[in-house]
């Protein structure tokens, strides 16, 4: 009302406050959203290692791929359909690096950490491991866990396959970011046909979203990686979970290392997976401790994170200098940092932002 | 309510989240939360995956944590859209006991063969008074702090200009943390009374549940003995000079000023050389590995030519560091009576896995086994993981590495050998020189292991020495005074 108020009166001067005001938020929201795209822009190095930046762009771009194929194979609209097939394919992931600010932030921390476990998977690929999770079921029989266990070492598997920008990649994603990349993608192919419509053309947008829709309503969460070790963890008695740490780490296993420590935390796996890749040696030295690892078994952990974390890794005096250190870790501080870190993330969030130094 | 079977809980709901109908064991728990037994659903973390589920229009399928009275519950939640309905099921039921940290602790630390913390432990408000202590002056040798006591009454915090550990560039780390309420390690102190015995304080700040700063817990460890193997057994009676040395330990500046160059010198190398490198190497391997892209085979090769000599570059970088502090002129190495069997196994217990990746088995010395030798713990470590290292390198696939022990006229010994290709006699002393690989250009190791570790060897008034012959394995022999002729010797 004061608005129109202003309108009737003022005219101009309250509709230019109003857009300056809209324009000022609208600025303030996209400095912040450049500042996130910039670190994923590499801009700081130590904190995107190249081999993560590589398995995230691959990661991203291939879902993004998958997306789309099963975008367009669900539009039923015949002249909709027609125009796609003359739009190049992939047509998303090419036209998203022109048009980087569609990515969320939620989107890229979410990729961030799915990049990071599929480096760790893809250098476990060079490992001669002897047979495939076989000291696992060895320790742990089959049951509820062998089954869950097949299913994720396929999951992991398609991972570490050969990897093309091009190639599409199972979209095997949590529901939110699966619905966030589905309307991106489909946003991308909507504003495509625009670019190459005609006068005559009708609007793609209803039957795109349609498609879109169909196909997040199709949409398993329950098949990732992440899902799959979550089940795994969940199969065992907290006994068993233990008992099983040594080969899943012998195995490079992260995602499943991650969802054991979340079965005997309570902290979620992908806290545990930045706590690991972004943390600091402390943080990594506390999940560690949490879960009992011994010396042998950290410095396993620790070479197998190096890729990510641009940490020393096989000379004999670092590996010293990390036993040395990880050894004088006292678990009560480790349980200190679990305490912490189980705070609930909206208090946490609104103590960073009143001390930045909580 | 009793934990329910295997069966799935199941409920059906409205597009709106309410309940249309639902299992008994379901029901129950949405009228514990206060719900309805036709309203929307009330526990809490499965009203938020209603919502979420609505919002997206998606299944989901994922794990929930419900808290109730006495323990928590976790589940698997399924929601699956069907028509104007959702369909939600909950599968695999555990019930998981309120935390109770410590003794869980407790019990991993057993499990993991835990050794027991340096130091002691204290405790502070969040106005740095002691609290909650429980030490006794016989324990830790001194008088101990008063509840209540202002902390800074009993410890006077020194201004090192150059702390120990992670946080090396702070010279008041304690001060710094308190500031920001986060943790600290390396903060020298000296007790006010006691001679002025220093220590070396650690502390992790405390929250209440509101998330409250409510003071520090922490660790004091005596400045003199910071280094020491807090895992080492009971060592043999030690003469009263070492007695003397430990009672008034060696002036603390030497030591750091070695410690001070090494870790300086190793920081401007992390960011000067070793992340560049670390770059180049991740670079060169995704090239390698066709990570973004086919490429034709040559380049490929060519790529990984170039992460074969980056990693062998980056090896480079890290010995020389080491290097740049052994050859100092301050380099010095400190004396306590160590078990050389102690400390081979824990060097077999790091590079098993590695080992076990080539189908090696390392036979460490066996537990009750105990040679004593007077030596640095750490360098002996780092020299022992640099032998068995190398032995891990040159050795077959299935062949054995024996790790023994030997004492002879009052020396201590430790011999690793191995399978491997061995040694020329007429190269036994050049390979010890730096940069000497042998003719070995496969880009693995710098050529500075075993220089370091004679270097390191010599420095405790040992030696590493070698004997072996073209295709009969080698065995490297690190020799330390034995405490027996270290006594006699300060007898």
């Amino acid at each position: 009302m004061i608005s129109g108020k202003e309108t009737g009166t003022g005219g101009a001067p309250g509709r230019e406050r109003n857009v300056q005001a809209r324009l000022a938020g609208r600025l303030a929201a996209e400095l912040r959203h450049y500042a996130d795209l910039a670190l994923f822009a590499d801009v700081q190095p130590t904190r995107w290692t190249d081999a993560l930046l590589a398995e995230t762009r691959f990661h991203l771009a291939g879902t993004m791929n998958a997306i789309e194929m099963a975008i367009r194979l669900e539009v039923s609209a015949g002249d909709i359909e027609v125009r796609l097939v003359a739009l190049p394919q992939p047509w998303s992931s090419p036209a998203l690096e022109r048009q980087i600010e569609l990515l969320t932030p939620e989107l890229i921390a979410y990729y961030r950490l799915r990049g990071a476990a599929s480096a760790v998977q893809r250098g476990r690929a060079d490992l001669a491991v002897a047979s495939e999770g076989a000291a696992l079921l060895a320790e742990s029989g089959e049951g509820l866990f062998g089954q869950a266990l097949a299913a994720l070492s396929l999951a992991e598997q398609r991972w570490a396959g050969p990897m093309l920008f091009d190639a599409p990649l199972r979209p095997d994603l949590p529901a939110e970011i699966f619905c966030d990349l589905a309307w991106t993608v489909a946003a991308l192919l909507i504003r495509g046909l625009a670019e190459t419509s005609q006068a005559s053309d009708r609007d793609p947008t209803q039957a795109v979203a349609e498609a879109a829709e169909r196909v997040i309503a199709r949409h398993d969460e329950g098949g990732s990686p992440f899902a799959l070790a979550r089940r795994c963890a969940r199969a065992l008695s907290s006994e068993e979970r233990l008992r099983i740490v040594p080969p899943v780490l012998r195995e490079c296993r992260l995602l499943l290392f991650c969802a054991l420590v979340e079965a005997e935390t309570a902290l979620p796996m992908e806290t545990v997976l930045g706590a690991l890749v972004d943390g600091d040696d402390a943080e990594r030295h506390a999940v560690m401790k949490l879960m009992g690892l011994d010396e042998a078994l950290a410095v396993q952990l620790f070479e197998m994170l190096s890729p990510l974390t641009g940490g020393p890794a096989g000379q004999d005096a670092a590996l010293v200098r990390f036993v040395e250190r990880y050894r004088h870790v006292d678990l009560k501080q480790a349980e200190a940092w679990l305490e912490q870190m189980l705070v609930p993330a909206a208090l946490a969030a609104k103590l960073s932002i009143i001390d930045p130094a909580a | 309510m009793t934990t329910p079977g295997a069966a799935p809980l199941t409920a059906l709901l409205d597009r709106d989240g309410n309940i249309l109908r639902a299992d008994d064991a379901l029901m129950t728990l949405q009228i514990e939360a206060g719900g309805q037994a036709d309203g929307s659903i009330a526990i809490p973390a499965l009203a938020a995956l209603v919502r979420l589920a609505l919002r997206l229009g998606a299944p989901l399928s994922r794990p929930v944590e419900l808290a109730r009275e006495g323990a928590d519950i976790s589940l698997w939640a399924q929601l699956q859209p069907e028509g104007d309905r959702l369909l939600l099921t909950l599968r695999d039921w555990q019930e998981r006991k309120p935390r109770q940290p410590m003794s869980r602790a407790a019990t991993l630390q057993g499990q993991a063969g835990e050794h027991s913390s340096p130091g002691w432990a204290w405790e502070v408000d969040d106005q740095m008074r002691f609290c909650n202590l429980s030490l006794s002056a016989a324990r830790i040798g001194h008088a101990v702090p008063e509840n209540g006591e202002t902390f800074t009454a009993f410890f006077a915090l020194i201004d090192s200009g150059q702390g120990h550990g992670v946080s090396t560039q702070r010279a008041m780390p304690m001060i710094e943390a308190l500031v920001r309420h986060m943790n600290f390690e390396g903060q020298l102190a000296q007790l006010r009374g006691e001679g002025g015995l220093r220590y070396i304080l650690s502390g992790t700040a405390l929250f209440d549940s509101a998330g409250t700063f409510s003071g520090y817990r922490g660790r004091a460890v005596r400045a003199d003995l910071s280094h020491a193997a807090p895992s080492a057994p009971p060592p043999p009676p030690v003469s009263p000079a070492a007695v003397e040395a430990r009672e008034n330990p060696a002036p603390l500046p030497e030591k750091s000023k070695a410690a001070f160059i090494g870790e300086a010198l190793s920081r401007r190398i992390d960011t000067a050389l070793r992340q560049p490198i670390s770059r180049i190497i991740a670079n060169a391997g995704t090239i390698e590995t066709r990570t973004i892209g086919p490429l034709r085979q040559d380049y490929a090769n060519y790529a990984g030519d170039i992460a074969a000599a980056g990693r062998h570059l980056l090896a480079l970088v890290d010995d020389l560091a080491d290097l740049q502090a052994v050859e100092g002129p301050d380099f010095l190495t400190t004396s306590e009576d160590v078990d050389l069997s102690e400390i081979a196994r824990r060097a077999a217990g790091l590079l098993n896995i590695r080992a076990e990746a080539r189908r090696i088995t390392i036979q460490a010395p066996r537990t009750d086994e105990r040679v004593i030798a007077h030596a640095d713990y750490r360098r002996v470590l780092q020299i022992l993981v640099n032998l068995v290292g190398n032995a891990v390198r040159h050795s077959p696939e299935q062949s054995t590495i024996w790790i023994r022990l030997d004492e002879v006229d009052g020396r201590a010994r430790v011999i690793v050998a191995d399978q491997g290709g061995g040694v020329h006699p007429d190269d036994h002393d050049r390979i010890f020189d730096r940069f000497e690989r042998l003719g070995n250009t496969d880009g693995d190791g710098s050529g500075l292991g075993l220089y370091i570790s004679r270097k390191l060897a010599r420095a405790m008034g040992g030696d590493v020495t070698v004997e072996s012959a073209l295709g009969q394995g080698a065995r490297f022999i690190l020799d330390l005074p034995g405490w027996t002729a270290h006594r006699n010797q300060v007898g």
